[in-house]
Parts: C-alpha cells; structure tokens; sequence
C-alpha cells in the first residue's frame, strides 16, 4: 500500500476536524431521540467544571491533538436509553451508552478525516472516578447544550501550540 | 493493590475548586482529614509522606483516595507556565516538588478501598495503560505520554487502526509577548475590549462552532499565567464584557492571533479610549 502523500492531501483544519465532532454529536441526538440539542453558551475554562455523572473521552491525534470529552447526565440517558427500546438503567448501562455514543461519534469522524485524524478507543468513566490518565491543557472549551431540557456538555481539550521561532 | 510506580510519589496534587462541597458531604478516616489537611497549596505524596511520617506509597494511595472524592486533583502545568512562576529561572528546583508532568498515573481496575460505600462506583477503564516512567528532569524537550485505554465490555468500541494515540505534552517557550509592546494607536488605549476581537475571530473561523473553535486555539496560545493574572478563569465566547488592562495579556493575544488565525488586532477596533475624568 502506497503510503499517503502529505502533499497531496487537503487541509484539514483543527476546527474542521474538531467541529465534526459536535456536529456528529447533534446528529446522533437527531437519530436517536428525535431532535437536535440546542446549543447553548460556549465557555473557556483555565479550571475546568466538575464532570456530569457520566462522561466519554475520546483522545485525538493528527489534525488535530487532545480529547474531547462527553459529558452526560443520567436522566438524559435515561431518556435515550428509553427511545432505544432499553429497560437498563443501572450504572453500568448509562457507562455502556455514554461509551456507544462516544463509539459512533469517533467513527464518524474517522470516517470523515480518515487519517488526517486519529482517534482512540473511547472510554467512559463515573463522576466518581479519578480524572482519566490525559493531559491537562492550560485552557479548554466546554461546549454546553441542551437536549430535551437535560444540560450535558462536549469539552475540547487541545495540547498548546508549539512556540513560533 | 500494586505499589504506585516510583514516579507516582511526585505527582503534585491541589484542592479542587469545589472541595468545600465535596468535603461537606464526606465522612473519611481521620488518618485522610490528615493528608488533605496538607493540600492547601500543592503537595506531593513525597512530601506528604514526609510531614506525616508514612510511606510514601500510603500517601500517594491517599491522595489517590481523595482524589476519587474530588476534594483534590492532580496538579500538572505546562514547562511555560512553570518556568514564569519560579522566580529563579536557571535554579533548579527540589526533587520533591517537580511540577512537570512525568507521569500519568492510570486509573485503577479497582476501585481504591473507600470508607464510604456511596463512592464506591466501579471505574469502567480498565488496564492496559501503558505509560513509560521517564526520569524526573527539568528540561524543555518534549515528553509523551503514551495510553492505550479499553473499554471492556461496552457494547460498541470501535477499531482503530493503531489503537494507540500518542499525545506529547508540547513543552514550548513563551512567545515574545512582553517584548512588544502594543504599538500604533492602540498603544494609548486605556484598554481593548475582547468582544470584538473574539467576534473578529469568530467570524474568520468561518461559523459558530469552527469560529469558537478558532478563538480557543488563540487563547491556547497565551500563557496561563497571563489568563490568571487577568482572571480569565472562566470566558463566555459569546456574551463577556471584559476589557484587557494588562498590555502584556494583550501583546501575548495580538500574537497568537497572527499565529493562529492570520489575524492583526490593529485591524479590529477594540480600544477603550481614556476616560477623562468627569467634572464635579
């Protein structure tokens, strides 16, 4: 297999390939629940604001560097795993979705940038759990919305850019 | 429980932001209380240890301990922001409080012993976590940080094709931002409002989220240390009145948006003009 070309291929931009993210994160809201969530103020944070009770991180690499994370509370999964059709509602099942969600939204992605974007196997974790083994940027974006009355967000989490010469 | 790598004992811990109503919720052994007593600024396990005369590997599961009760964090900063907030920039500083990030400690597959059975939620990570132990050195080289984690027993994980993503925690210099100075116009300028500058960049970036996305890239590019100065703590992208007073925050954000967005603040008319002083 050829290896591909750099030259040759597009630019991605990190906000192109960050954007599909949250993109990807409305449609799957579309698909599953019925509508789009309404998104709502977004906020730079240099101390970022304590998890919901159920968040998927999702690591990044290549066009652009970091994690997202999803961060859900569980009456809003509650509520998705009810359109599913699922009667589940212990921890282990909100892990399991929030981790699916995660799942189909990394793949989108890759799907999209192939690998001008890498992305890790998603994992999710309770409130209770110690923050993940991830780099912590100096600032991150959180991007809150809000679906069928729930607030959850998507938090953006870049490494710095490297010094100019 | 494995003992924590050698390096674990370094890693910094701080009291969360919103410990007080953690705390206020929490029933923990005395010998806890104990350690989170020594957090008020930052601490080591080491150092912990030291001040309590324990192990060191009892300090660390502790902090640990607390960690999961979000009463504190682990404390990581950039090579840049810890080298503007040592006053002595060629001094070496004390083994036992090296801030740089060496090493990330994985989550357990266990959750750690908890006296409370409410915090006693199973993490879903589990191993592998493959994290290399570099030694603990002050040095402006690039380290990396490399993770795979699995989600076993998800339902959905998908392929990847190296499994493996290898973030490096760019250690880089500060730009040159106090060496220049706010020049034309604006050099007078009692302050530069952020509003228009964030829409400036907004509006570049192409859309609502891309351009957000855009502005975050750009304040990624300013110092941390700047952002605390100024108490940017917390930014609305869409709704903040905030004007810069600091030339330095300024000068680091006109360079980080050239750099970032291809932008010059000169073009975007942000000055707060000084105010003359009203007459009785």
């Amino acid at each position: 297999m050829n290896a591909p070309d750099p030259a040759a291929a597009p630019a991605v931009t990190p906000e192109h390939a960050l954007g599909t993210f949250v993109g990807h994160v409305c449609r799957y809201f579309e698909q599953i629940g019925g509508s789009r969530p309404e998104m709502l103020e977004p906020v730079l944070e240099r101390r970022p604001s304590p998890r919901l009770a159920n968040t998927g991180y999702m690591a990044v690499a290549g066009a652009a560097e970091g994690w997202i994370a999803l961060s859900l509370p569980d009456a809003l999964l509650h509520r998705l795993l009810a359109d599913l059709g699922e009667t589940l509602r212990d921890r282990g099942a909100l892990l399991d979705l929030t981790a699916e969600m995660a799942g189909t939204i990394t793949s989108l992605a890759r799907a999209e940038y192939g690998e001008h974007l890498r992305v890790s196997p998603p994992f999710a974790i309770d409130a209770a759990a110690p923050e993940p083994p991830l780099p912590v940027p100096p600032v991150s974006l959180k991007l809150p919305f809000r679906w069928e009355s729930h607030e959850a967000y998507l938090r953006i989490a870049l490494l710095p850019p490297p010094a100019s010469p | 429980m494995n003992p924590p790598l050698p390096s674990a004992i370094l890693e910094s811990y701080v009291r969360t932001p919103d410990f007080e109503d953690h705390a206020a919720t929490l029933e923990l052994s005395p010998a806890l209380w104990d350690i989170f007593a020594l957090t008020e600024n930052r601490v080591t396990a080491a150092a912990v240890a030291r001040e309590l005369g324990i192990e060191a590997a009892a300090a660390h599961l502790g902090l640990r301990e607390l960690a999961g009760h979000r009463l504190v964090r682990q404390h990581v900063q950039s090579w840049r922001d810890y080298r503007s907030a040592t006053p002595a920039p060629a001094a070496r500083p004390p083994e036992t409080a090296a801030p740089v990030p060496t090493h990330v400690t994985p989550v357990p597959a266990t959750p750690p012993p908890a006296p409370a059975p409410a915090v006693a939620a199973t993490p879903v990570v589990t191993a592998p976590v493959a994290i290399p132990v570099h030694p603990v050195a002050v040095s402006s080289a690039p380290k990396e940080i490399r993770f795979a984690v699995t989600p076993p027993g998800h339902r959905r994980q998908a392929a990847t094709p190296s499994g493996v993503i290898r973030l490096s925690l760019r250690r880089t210099t500060p730009p040159p931002a106090a060496a220049v100075p706010p020049t034309g116009s604006s050099a007078s300028a009692a302050g530069w409002r952020l509003r228009p500058i964030l829409d400036a960049i907004s509006r570049h970036g192409g859309g609502t989220v891309t351009g957000q996305l855009l502005a975050y890239r750009v304040f990624l590019g300013i110092p941390g240390e700047l952002l605390d100065r100024a108490g940017l703590y917390s930014l609305s992208l869409t709704a903040n009145d905030f004007t810069i007073r600091d030339p330095e925050f300024y000068a680091a954000l006109r360079h980080s948006v050239r750099e970032v967005a291809g932008l010059e603040l000169a073009t975007i008319d942000c000055a707060v003009e000084p105010s003359v002083p009203a007459l009785p």
